[in-house]
This record gives structure tokens, sequence and C-alpha cells, in this order.
């Protein structure tokens, strides 16, 4: 498994309607586009006064994306059925798309997970 | 389900063996302790370069529920993979931050306004927690 993060602070239109809007689009990948195990989003809540420090300029909302290998992930990188979802989260994040800050983790092997783990 | 995300920045002097032992002892949790769904963990690969040097490495776990998350923090068992975890982090606790997403039975109302205008919100980890 490969969980790919995207980390972004909402923009000031964003209302309720637009946050949802964008999470749901997101969420729905999980039917429409294959390899995705789930999606988890929303927002995100600091440890502590230095983690807030340290996100809170940047970031604000979360969504995780685990897919079951490589090929999946770079599929939703690529595929334009994502685009309308990926839209919507541009929409309502500060800065659109320069914004958002997405990341993996690789380098280690979970036993627990599948491959795609590393 | 409560996702709990910890970023830290790995010392240069540390061996790779260290960083292996370290994440194995974490990914070890998952055998040890009710609750946990997942953990998935390692080198963070920033895409297209932006965030990149925020922090080097980053850990995600995903908890059943509040009462696995409060196991997590309480129980001694998760002791030597955190403590693993620490050792090898730049500022040790200190330098450590994250967050978590999902539904909370209670959420820290912070008294400093601060918290209270930015959109971001505290979920405060229990008072002597590791992390």
């Amino acid at each position: 498994m490969i969980r790919h993060t995207i980390v972004f602070k909402l923009n000031s239109n964003a209302t309720a309607e637009t946050i949802n809007h964008a999470i749901n689009s997101m969420c729905a990948l999980q039917t429409t586009l294959s390899g995705i195990e789930r999606v988890i989003a929303g927002e995100c809540y600091f440890h502590d006064d230095k983690s807030v420090n340290f996100f809170s300029e940047g970031m604000s909302h979360c969504i995780m994306i685990d897919f079951i290998d490589r090929h999946a992930l770079d599929n939703f990188f690529k595929n334009p059925m994502t685009h309308s979802a990926k839209d919507a989260v541009i929409h309502i994040a500060e800065g659109g798309y320069a914004g958002i800050v997405g990341f993996d983790f690789i380098g280690t092997n979970n036993p627990n997970m599948g491959q795609g783990s590393t | 389900m409560i996702t709990h995300n910890v970023f830290l920045n790995i010392k240069p002097t540390v061996s790779a063996e260290a960083i292996t032992n370290a994440f194995r002892l974490l990914f070890q949790l998952q055998n040890q302790l009710p609750g946990i769904l997942r953990i998935t963990g390692g080198q963070c690969q920033f895409h297209e370069r932006k965030g990149e040097g925020y922090f080097s490495h980053g850990l995600s776990i995903d908890f059943e529920d509040d009462d696995a998350y409060k196991t997590f923090f309480e129980s001694d068992i998760a002791l030597p993979a955190k403590t693993a975890l620490i050792n090898i982090t730049v500022d040790g606790l200190e330098g450590i931050v994250g967050f978590d997403v999902g539904e909370f039975v209670q959420i820290a109302n912070s008294a400093n306004p601060k918290y209270r205008i930015q959109a971001p919100r505290m979920r405060l980890t229990p008072p002597g927690a590791l992390f």
C-alpha cells in the first residue's frame, strides 16, 4: 500500500458547500478509479503548540489516499477521470494548485501491508 | 477512525540501519496493540519538490477508535518504538510534530484566540504523551 497525502490550507472563499464537494469528490474516486483502497479526508487537528506553529501557516486540511501499488498511484496522477475532483480541491485551497503539498512515504517496508508499502 | 500523522527530521549522522530498526519497531505495534488498523511510514517523497525540507520522514497510523488511540499513548508496549524514533530525530521529541484527522469525542477548545482565528484546530495529545 502507498499512502499519498496532500495538505493545504482553506482559502477565504471556501464555504461548507465547496469544502464538502471537494472532499466528497475525492472520496468518490474510490468507486470510479481502480487501485484505491480508501480515502481519508478532513480537518487537521494539531498535536501541540509546536505542531500548530510548524504547520498552520500552510495547512488546515488533509486528504490521504491509499493505493494498492505504484501503478495505481501513477494512474491517479495521469487519469483525466480525477480532474474534476482535483479541480474541486484546488478551488478551495489557498494559493490554488501552488498551495497544495503532496507527498508519499518511501524507503520502508511494513510487513503487515502489501507490496506497495515501499 | 482516527488517523495519527507524525513528522520528523532524521539526524544526518543516523545510520540506515537505525532508521530501519526504528520503523520496524513501529510497524510491529500493529500486531502488539489492539485497534491499530494500519501503519505506514518512511522517507517523505515530496511531489514537484513542494514542501521539500519541511521534514524528512513521517508515519501515519490508523486507529479503529478513540480507545485504540488512547491505548497507543498509554501503553508501555509502544515505548520502544517511540524511543527509537525520538533517538534518531533532530532535537528529539521537540523535533517531532504532527496532526490527526478524524472524528473525535472531545476536541480541545484552546483559550488562545490564535487557534480560533486560524482554521486549524488542536487535538491535544494526552498530558505526558510522547507523540
